[in-house]
């Protein structure tokens, strides 16, 4: 099999597995459809290994052509978008997520959705989005890019509102859609603005087309289309102002959340980043705006992560939280530190989703972290591996999101769109990180159990009653979350910060991710570097005081959250009764959505009543109905004003037709 | 022989449904009756597959010509017909809604069966002809001969108000045929005094046309406009449309919706724009202002209906402004859009009123706080209904995609502001149509009356499976389907940008021992 068959293969596997479990397979047992499911994604995982391993670690792009999509004349030659896909470095790490983390996740869901009936449906959608995903990130143009950026966007809609009999699932799935639509235009103008630069949306097209004169003649253009893209990133990757939907499509079946909302959908902004990152450098003020954005929702979205009592909620939070971590470091001019960030969170993010899956599984849907408690002793390998996760997290030494995160911490402050404030915000982010995993690992896995025996809350359809022991779940469940704790530990080491390789002696210019990825940067670090220097204004000794200084924020978060919250849930109250009127605001998380649904949302229905009552019924209606009475106000040739409709109406006809003639006549 | 029937399809496409109409008429029992009706129209569909298969996609001229003398002389009308890479589509559009709309009526029209499908079979000819019309009085003829049908299809099988929608739909649409009755005269007149003959051939008064001063082609081709936007039916000549809808029975809005309201983009891109093209650059930035407060104003009302069959209606609006807006782009990315929208739109829109169809005739109510959890109880209907909304939204991977895609696309290079406010209503789109789909598929099966709905029959299944698949295949196979009218774009783009008049010839088939003859008999 050649690589270019293989590569098709891919993308159409996952697809032939959702038609399979969405048409045929509709009265198979259980364990066909999960079979069927998982395989159409571990298929394209094995092959993904041969590429990447082989001709993508070679340092070759494999392309396959595999239909003319849209072909259309265009100033004299022809616009030609085929169905093309390529897989280069970038799309190769991206590719080993999806199908890696993905399999690993559907076998996990196999288990979690055991006790549904027609699970057909949720494997299909399951399926469904990683096609969708990998079209994502192997389009070689920005369209079948867009095929598989909308299409996760359907399958995220449709499997946060799985459970559509509740109507808050589906509004959820459908508040998802319409942010990420917002976002999706700032998309579709960025391709519109392509085209009428450089006459085409293949990104290596594009790449080939922009020269720095190009660039510098077009600069409002590159901008707008840095802008643009970044709208599409904070739909897509949920970064302020849109972020809103993310924490809301919790609503779906946990594997959801890890796969889509954690690992690898909302990572989609990161790599349009990085994939357009040979553009985005031109533009001074795109790239500062993209920092900025992501340093702010870091701060943010953590601040709200301090308090939320769902187990779900806080996660939710916290992946807003580090989105904001990897679109910062995208913006100072880290792509390849924003991609390994991407990568290290996709495994702990989805370990401490599945782990909190794992622990909602056995409490029979249970998320209110106040009803947790000591839960460690009766699930120890859920516990355990949510410690690792936990302190992959909060960048515990030698864990892989210490790394990573450190990495975009430097960088923000010395990166060439670097600036201090931006390493401050972005600390500060960390800060909170630690203190709320920290107390979201505690209060749920350690201390006294506040689990009450009464389980009074069974929501989804599920109406049998089971009564045991909260015990720990089957090993489908457990060995994803023993895997993606193993990753959790060791996949940092591909960003390894400078100052610690020197110390190790390990003899290499870069570390391993700025090595692989430095194809794919090639043409955005000549522009980095022509604009502002080599290699920025770092030095060992300023890598080591901010590898220091946030390791002891982290310490001292984390010892602070241990020790308000040993006597449980209630630690927190006295801070939170301290500065009252703040908690409050920040346990609504600052009155985001209100302020939304009042400023944006119900001034546009109003707007669209007005438009039904005045524009279409009083004033259009109203000309048509009453012009004619006024036409025989001003002739009044004929007397029978108080006719039927009819009549008036063909008054209308005549008297245009005397005016038409006349016109012409004279 | 097929030179042969190349040379008669479109006169056949015009007069067998025309034909299955009076044998209709013939048979006694009204299930014979429907029975008969799917079966010409299929057959008409097999026989409109003659011309996808031997069009020859490298040329813009009018293939499939038949211009026989018609009226005396003197008069200069004839019989003329003729396929473009324009007409192509919508003709294959027609060919296609119209046996599923006879197959859908099996349970939507049970009163005065016989007469209602020998009605729609003289619109399916009706609609046919005007888009192979070639001359404007044979032209003129079809496009009232549609008005007539469907008025009684509205006015007989509809709902409760449905004289005065009729009345309405009627009215309008007369005021907008005299207004290009007018038009088209003084261009008659016009081509006698500058060349002492009279003709009505479009492709002979395209000649005409362009040589106006600009004055007079604005004038001309706001008559025009004003007649065709009434049909769109474009912002502010919109509300004929939606009490046409609401009052409509289930086929007559499929075919309203899915061909009738294209007749007006049809006649904007055969007619007013290649005729007048110096009259449609001076029109162009307030036919894109209108299209652009239509797709905005449009949505926003849409969204705010409560009535299914009104927010479908509205929807148009807003669709159809995309529509006129990549018209007025003025690049070959715009028309494509456009053109590839139109078929996009009857079908995704054709298949939403047959979706509520299908709950209407359980229900008898469009109220949408009166459904609410249909996917428990009807899941197929939940999948179909998904698709349509897909479609509508313009998904990728759907035929909307690529419509609206190329449409904002081509505004952009020409108008980016525009394009930007068109670009909202991509937004503003999937607000109203995931909020139908909330209210009437998601949520819980509360209503008992709901509980004892039944999932689609085979024959509504059959129906909307079929659509569905065309929602699918019109977005990935749209290079092939575009490719047929590629020539014809580039014509007109040749005819609009240089300001000249739109070429274009006849090829009739079997006149000679050649395969083809260019034919310029005038």
């Amino acid at each position: 099999m050649n690589y270019q068959a293989m590569l098709a293969a891919i993308l159409l596997i996952p697809l032939l597995g959702a038609l399979l479990n969405g048409f045929l397979l509709r009265s198979a047992p259980r364990v066909v459809t999960v079979s069927v499911a998982t395989l159409a994604i571990f298929i394209p995982f094995i092959f993904s290994c041969l590429l990447f391993f082989g001709p993508v670690n070679a340092g070759e792009v494999v392309r396959t052509d595999l239909f003319n999509w849209i072909s259309v004349p265009f100033q004299g030659g022809h616009l030609d978008i085929p169905f093309a896909l390529t897989v280069d470095r970038l799309s190769a790490i991206l590719l080993l997520i999806i199908t890696g983390v993905g399999s690993l996740i559907h076998l996990y869901a196999g288990e979690y959705m055991s006790h549904e009936e027609g699970v057909y449906r949720f494997f299909a959608y399951l399926n469904l989005f990683v096609f969708s995903m990998l079209s994502l990130v192997l389009g070689a143009n920005m369209v079948v890019t867009f095929l598989g950026w909308e299409g996760v966007g359907v399958c995220s809609y449709l499997l946060i509102g799985y459970w559509y009999s509740d109507e808050a699932n589906a509004r959820a799935g459908m508040k998802a859609f319409i942010a990420n639509r917002v976002g999706d235009l700032g998309f579709l103008l960025a391709m519109f603005m392509s085209v009428k630069l450089f006459g085409t949306v293949d990104y290596s097209k594009i790449a080939a087309a922009l020269t720095n004169e190009l660039a510098a003649n077009n600069a409002p253009m590159i901008t707008a289309i840095g802008l643009c893209l970044l709208l599409g990133v904070t739909g897509k990757s949920a970064q302020l102002p849109l972020y809103i939907w993310l924490p809301d499509a919790m609503a779906g079946p946990t594997p959801v959340s890890a796969l889509i909302h954690a690992a690898t959908m909302v990572t989609s902004g990161i790599y349009l980043m990085t994939r357009m990152s040979f553009l985005l450098v031109h533009s001074h003020t795109a790239m500062t705006t993209i920092a900025v954005i992501g340093a702010c929702t870091a701060l943010f979205a953590a601040t709200i992560g301090l308090v939320q009592n769902d187990i779900k909620k806080v996660l939710a939070y916290s992946t807003v939280s580090q989105l904001g971590f990897m679109v910062l470091g995208c913006g100072v001019g880290a792509f390849q530190f924003g991609v390994a960030h991407l990568m290290t969170h996709a495994f702990f993010k989805a370990l401490l989703f599945l782990g909190a899956g794992s622990v909602i599984h056995a409490m029979h849907h249970e998320q209110d972290i106040r009803k947790m408690g000591g839960l460690i002793k009766k699930m120890p390998i859920t516990g355990w591996t949510f410690v690792i996760g936990t302190l992959a997290i909060i960048g515990f030494p030698g864990l892989s999101g210490f790394f990573s995160k450190d990495e975009i911490l430097y960088n923000a402050w010395t990166g060439p769109f670097g600036h201090p404030l931006l390493w401050a915000l972005g600390a500060g982010a960390a800060a909170c990180t630690s203190f709320y995993m920290v107390r979201l690992t505690y209060l749920v896995f350690f201390g006294e159990s506040r689990v009450e025996h009464a389980h009074g809350h069974h929501g989804h359809g599920h109406d049998h009653h089971h009564h045991h022991e909260i015990h720990e779940n089957p090993l489908a469940m457990t060995l994803p979350l023993m895997i993606l704790a193993l990753l959790s530990i060791v996949g940092g080491y591909v960003s390894m910060p400078h100052a610690i390789m020197h110390t190790l002696g390990v003899h290499a210019n870069e570390n391993i991710i700025t090595e692989w990825l430095s194809p794919v940067l090639a043409s955005a670090k000549e522009v980095m570097s022509a604009g502002h220097g080599e290699e920025g204004h770092g030095s060992a000794s300023l890598e080591w005081g901010l590898m220091g200084a946030s390791t002891l924020v982290m310490l001292i978060m984390s010892g602070f959250a241990l020790s308000l919250y040993k006597v449980g849930p209630k630690g927190g109250d006295s801070i939170a009764n301290a500065v009252g009127g703040l908690y409050r605001l920040i346990l609504d998380k600052w009155r985001i959505d209100e302020l939304y649904q009042g400023v944006i949302i119900e001034p546009l229905k109003k707007v669209g009543d007005a438009f039904f009552k005045f524009g279409d019924r009083a004033l259009i209606e109203g000309i048509i109905n009453e012009g004619p009475r006024g036409i025989y106000l001003v002739t009044s040739v004929l007397s029978d004003v108080q006719s039927g409709l009819v009549r008036n109406y063909l008054k209308v006809v005549f008297i245009a037709m005397v005016a038409l003639c006349a016109w012409i006549l004279i | 022989m097929v030179s042969m029937i190349s040379q008669w399809i479109l006169s056949l496409l015009i007069f067998f449904p025309l034909l299955g109409a009076v044998l209709i008429g013939l048979v006694k029992d009204n299930q014979t009756a429907r029975h008969l009706a799917v079966a010409v129209s299929v057959l008409e569909l097999i026989f409109s597959l003659h011309l996808v298969a031997h069009f020859n996609a490298d040329s813009a001229a009018m293939q499939f010509a038949q211009d026989l003398a018609w009226l005396p002389r003197g008069t200069g009308i004839r019989y003329t017909v003729g396929v473009d890479g324009i007409s192509l589509l919508l003709v294959m559009l027609t060919t296609v809604l119209c046996p599923l709309v006879f197959v859908s009526s099996y349970s939507s029209i049970e009163s005065n069966v016989k007469s209602f499908l020998a009605l729609f079979l003289i619109l399916e000819s009706a609609m046919i002809g005007a888009l192979v019309s070639l001359d404007l009085v044979l032209f003129y003829v079809f496009w009232e001969a549609m008005l007539i049908p469907m008025y009684f299809i509205i006015g007989v099988w509809g709902g409760k108000d449905r004289i005065y929608a009729t009345t309405k739909f009627f009215i309008y649409t007369v005021i907008g045929s005299l207004l290009m009755l007018v038009a088209f005269s003084y261009l008659y007149y016009l081509h006698y005094q500058q060349n002492g003959v009279f003709t009505t051939s479009i492709i002979e008064l395209y000649k005409t046309a362009a040589g106006l001063p600009a004055d007079t082609q604005l004038w001309l081709f706001t008559a025009t406009a004003v007649a065709f936007a009434i049909k769109v039916p474009l912002f502010p000549f919109h509300t004929w449309l939606p009490d046409a809808h609401v009052q409509a029975p289930t086929p007559g809005s499929v075919i309203l919706a899915g061909v009738l309201l294209k007749m007006g983009t049809y006649g904007l891109m055969r007619m007013s724009i290649p005729m007048f093209p110096e009259g449609a650059h001076r029109a162009a930035p307030v036919m894109l202002a209108l299209s652009v407060i239509g797709i905005v104003y449009g949505a926003l009302i849409a969204w705010r209906q409560t009535d299914i069959k009104k927010l479908v209606a509205y929807s148009s609006v807003s669709h159809l402004g995309f529509v006129v807006a990549g018209l007025f782009a003025f690049n070959e990315l715009g028309y494509t859009g456009a053109l590839y929208q139109m078929v996009n739109h009857g079908v995704s829109t054709g298949a939403l009123f047959l979706l509520i169809g299908v709950v209407y005739e359980r229900r008898h109510t469009r109220e949408m706080s009166e459904y609410g959890g249909l996917a428990k109880q009807m899941p197929w209907y939940a999948f179909f209904f998904l698709v349509a909304t897909m479609g509508s939204v313009a998904l990728p991977g759907t035929g909307g995609f690529i419509g609206e895609w190329l449409i904002l696309n081509g505004v952009f290079q020409t108008y980016p502001a525009m394009a930007t406010v068109a670009g909202t209503g991509v937004i503003l789109g999937a607000i109203y149509m995931l909020w139908l789909v909330l209210k009437v598929i998601w949520g819980p099966l509360k209503n008992e009356e709901n509980k004892k709905l039944l999932d689609c029959s085979p024959r509504e299944a059959f129906v909307l499976a079929t659509l569905s698949i065309f929602v699918f295949l019109t977005g990935f196979l749209s290079a092939p389907l575009l490719a047929h009218t590629e020539p014809t774009m580039k014509r007109l783009q040749e005819s609009v940008v240089n300001k000249a008049a739109y070429k274009t010839e006849l090829v009739i088939h079997g006149r000679s021992q050649e395969p083809l003859k260019v034919m310029m008999d005038h």
